[in-house]
């Protein structure tokens, strides 16, 4: 469990057990990560959106639980922030990474039903 | 309620959404950024606005410097949301006047108990205004004086007696009746009161359902103990027959009631005022007359971590706001804020956590001067480690202590985190503001000329914004 990207059990229990939000959290978080994750791959030397991107991403997963997605993010948003091309790029690719592996997770979650039905 | 919660990320306004909504009872819309943001203010009147910092088209900062320039929504209860800990931004958010702000990411119990204590604020902001205070002593309820002393009754009636009605009674049965008969607003309980004597009086008082929530002060004779008599009443005063003295003893109870730093202080679910210095007077005190305090003096020296705010108030006087608390209760906030086990707290947490509170503090000290036509500007919190001498805060403790070292005093309250407050998701549910208590009132005097000792790394106390 340690080794998921998102603790979900955390999350769940955080929502007072409610599988149903859980699942409809899940699947608004997935809408909207899968374009900034796209994002993040496209928009690769410029700065300004990639730390803007970043921002975003690094509260939305840190809502999930998904800390690791969240700091690889904020790592990105610091970076963008001064400048740095070289680290910016290293986070770039670190966060990209983690978000695959995230919305992987979330994914099988929601076939799996491990989230709750969503209804 | 109707509230708008303004965030370009959907999780995050899914998860205010089912706090406000579920638990909270609130009507809520949602906008995307700030633009969306005022086309729904322009067309709906809301009584709370939730905006984050950072937005696309119109970030946070720039709506809400929007609505304060604007006179129909001056004075619009906005909390911040922010994923920010850079202090410019918090800053900026603190003199724009907000009423709290909440960081990012959201945890729903923490958000849940953070926004109830904002819509009960809200709710009793009346309350915050200390002749506006409904606490049995505003100037429509009447009084009863219950003493076995004639002349301390006619004395009070004689003093109170012009601005509102004034019962007396000579012994507890009969106390005991006039509050039945009359519902005073306030019961001023003496000593000599004979078989239904004070302690029995408070008991059946607080036993009867019809009256159990009365006022109760305690008169106290001079050298009498206020905590021997603190079970069951909600005030005291000492006995006197200066009118003046009496007045003015009336009119802190007044303040210290629901007075404004009650209210700042029930910033955290793990903190309680376990002591009360004469500051809650003195803000009262602050808050109507001209008095003129001089500049500022070196800190305080505390044990591990020190955050400190300044305060300047047009110019008149600057306060400062500082605060200590050992590194184990710095620990325990931050584990509580970031919703973690206290084991997973790192040093900058608990440095974060501090500021946080102070923020909070702070920021709730403006709103309620905010309401008085006053302006404040607040320097952010800073955190210095300290290694000097241990200073006056036990483990898990925090003091607060508000300078005027013009006049050479200090005020001091101390608060406690409270244990049995675990991290945010399960104290929730359980943490309630304003239970706090003043049980013991201190204001120290330091001796003229005497230099406060100053503690290594003071400097990175902050000036005033």
């Amino acid at each position: 469990m340690d080794s998921q990207p998102a603790d979900l059990e955390e999350l769940a229990n955080r929502l007072g057990g409610d599988r149903a939000c859980l699942a409809e959290l899940i699947d608004i978080f997935l809408d909207d990560a899968r374009a900034r994750t796209d994002e993040v791959r496209r928009e690769e030397g410029n700065l300004a959106a990639l730390r803007r991107v970043a921002h975003t991403l690094k509260g939305a997963a840190g809502n999930l639980c998904a800390m690791a997605a969240s700091r690889a993010a904020a790592q990105l948003e610091t970076a963008a922030a001064r400048g740095d091309q070289s680290s910016a790029g290293a986070a770039r690719l670190a966060l990209l990474d983690e978000m695959n592996r995230l919305i992987a997770q979330l994914v099988n979650a929601r076939v799996a039903g491990a989230a709750g039905s969503g209804q | 309620m109707k509230v708008l919660v303004v965030d370009d990320d959907r999780t995050t306004r899914f998860l205010l959404r089912r706090v406000l909504v579920a638990e909270l009872g609130c009507i809520v819309n949602e906008a995307s950024d700030g633009v969306e943001a005022l086309d729904l203010l322009a067309a709906t009147r809301y009584q709370l606005v939730i905006l984050d910092v950072q937005m696309p088209l119109m970030d946070g900062l720039e709506t809400l410097r929007a609505l304060r320039d604007a006179p129909d929504f001056k004075l619009l209860p906005v909390v911040m949301l922010t994923a920010e800990r850079n202090e410019a931004i918090v800053q900026q958010i603190i003199g724009l006047g907000v009423l709290d702000y909440m960081t990012k990411p959201l945890v729903p119990g923490r958000i849940a108990e953070r926004l109830k204590r904002v819509t009960r604020w809200l709710q009793t902001e009346n309350m915050l205004v200390p002749d506006r205070v409904g606490n049995g002593l505003d100037d429509q309820a009447s009084l009863l004086i219950v003493d076995g002393s004639e002349d301390f009754r006619r004395f009070v009636a004689d003093t109170v007696g012009a601005k509102r009605a004034v019962r007396q009674a000579e012994t507890g049965a009969r106390g005991f009746r006039e509050c039945l008969e009359a519902r005073p607003g306030a019961v001023f309980i003496g000593s000599g009161l004979g078989v239904l004597n004070e302690s029995l009086l408070v008991r059946k008082i607080r036993s009867t359902s019809a009256i159990h929530d009365t006022y109760l002060v305690a008169v106290l004779d001079k050298e009498e103990d206020p905590a021997a008599r603190s079970a069951g009443y909600d005030g005291h005063v000492t006995r006197t027959f200066i009118a003046e003295n009496f007045l003015r003893q009336l009119e802190s109870l007044s303040t210290a009631e629901d007075g404004p730093l009650r209210d700042l202080l029930t910033v955290h679910p793990g903190l309680r005022v376990t002591l009360i210095s004469a500051a809650e007077q003195v803000f009262g005190m602050m808050l109507s007359t001209e008095v003129v305090l001089r500049d500022a003096s070196p800190l305080v020296p505390g044990e591990r971590v020190m955050a400190a705010a300044a305060a300047q108030w047009q110019d008149r006087f600057s306060v400062e706001l500082r605060g200590c608390c050992d590194v184990q209760t710095g620990r325990q906030m931050a584990a509580s804020l970031l919703g973690i086990e206290p084991s997973m707290v790192g040093d900058e947490d608990v440095d974060e956590a501090v500021c946080e509170v102070f923020a909070m503090i702070g920021a709730r000290l403006q709103n309620t001067l905010a309401d008085k036509q006053v302006t404040l500007s607040f320097g952010v919190p800073a955190v210095a480690r300290l290694t000097g001498p241990v200073g006056s805060a036990a483990d898990g403790e925090i003091l607060l202590c508000f300078e005027s070292p013009g006049r050479e005093v200090q005020f001091w309250l101390r608060l406690s985190v409270d244990p049995s407050v675990p991290a945010v998701d399960a104290a929730a549910g359980d943490a309630v503001a304003g239970e706090t208590v003043a049980t013991e009132a201190a204001a120290r005097e330091t001796p003229t000329g005497e230099a406060p000792c100053e503690p290594a790394g003071q400097k990175e106390t902050l000036a005033p914004a």
